[in-house]
């Protein structure tokens, strides 16, 4: 029985194959893109978060040593609170792309933890530590701490955002 | 069309999705809870027109949905794949994974067939 070809002599089903297998990576493509994008952070998040730290560890600290904890109950905590909710809502709608909350979301945030968290709190600890070993006092180690702080989190989200970048570089 | 046997229904190309920027929008879609048009836009690389038209067919055929905001005073208008549109696209996955299945089937058997060397035919 003779094969059904096309003009160049190539079986019609294993042309119709090939065509669906291009297709099916090109699905494949578009969901990979789709959720890399989602994980992108807005620019403005990463130097805003910082500030905000920065400026939130030195007013707890200011806080504390006036022994005003009740307006650090009553006032600090629910205004920082609010600013992170809106901080959190800004960035979801600024993203353009909503992630899914399946295991890809997970896998993203463990990646954030391990990129951006672990490398602030290990230089937050370091810069205090560091600060109260050559005997600085509690203003100047708090100062120091709140920089390192707000600059960890903006370098954070910046190798973050340029790590999906450059996966997203590499898959397009 | 479907090729593949092993399912109990088999699984169709669905029409809607035919088109290679109507499955793009779709399979965008699929991997996220919703995207901003002009970012769709940007992924599929059309104007403005033929992902309008295309985000038009598919929310005819009830895979998408639609839905208008404002990102401060801009306006934007945000895509989601309906559950029909995840449910069009997996049987459409499915049935394109069938074809290319049913390819390879056929290649492994023609491999395995054994051949007969060509030569006269014998003669009574």
């Amino acid at each position: 029985m003779e094969q059904d070809t096309t003009g160049e002599g190539v079986p019609v089903a294993a042309r119709s194959a090939d065509a669906a297998a291009s297709v099916l990576r090109d699905v494949q493509g578009a969901q990979t893109q789709a959720r890399l994008r989602a994980r992108l952070v807005p620019a403005w998040y990463g130097p805003a978060t910082g500030i905000f730290l920065a400026v939130y560890v030195v007013v707890a600290q200011r806080l504390l040593e006036a022994d005003k904890g009740f307006v650090q109950l009553w006032l600090a905590y629910p205004v920082a609170g609010l600013v992170v909710v809106a901080f959190r809502r800004a960035a979801r709608r600024s993203r353009g792309v909503t992630q899914l909350k399946d295991a890809d979301f997970r896998a993203g945030r463990r990646q954030r933890r391990l990129m951006i968290l672990a490398p602030t709190v290990l230089a937050a600890g370091l810069v205090w530590g560091i600060f109260r070993a050559l005997g600085a006092g509690d203003h100047v180690a708090v100062s120091a701490l709140a920089v390192a702080v707000g600059l960890s989190m903006w370098v954070g989200f910046a190798r973050y955002n340029l790590a999906i970048r450059r996966q997203l570089r590499e898959q397009a | 069309m479907s090729v593949g046997s092993h399912r109990p229904h088999p699984a169709t190309l669905e029409g809607t999705l035919h088109n290679p920027t109507r499955l793009a929008v779709a399979a965008f879609l699929s991997a996220c809870a919703e995207a901003e048009f002009g970012v769709v836009r940007d992924h599929c690389q059309v104007s403005d027109s033929v992902m309008s038209k295309a985000a038009s067919a598919l929310d005819t055929a009830g895979y998408l949905g639609i839905r208008k905001g404002y990102v401060g005073k801009r306006p934007r208008t945000w895509l989601s794949l309906t559950p029909a549109g995840h449910e069009a696209l997996a049987q459409h996955v499915a049935a394109l994974q069938d074809i290319v299945a049913a390819a390879q089937h056929a290649a492994t058997s023609a491999d395995a067939r054994p051949t007969t060397p060509p030569g006269p035919s014998p003669q009574s």
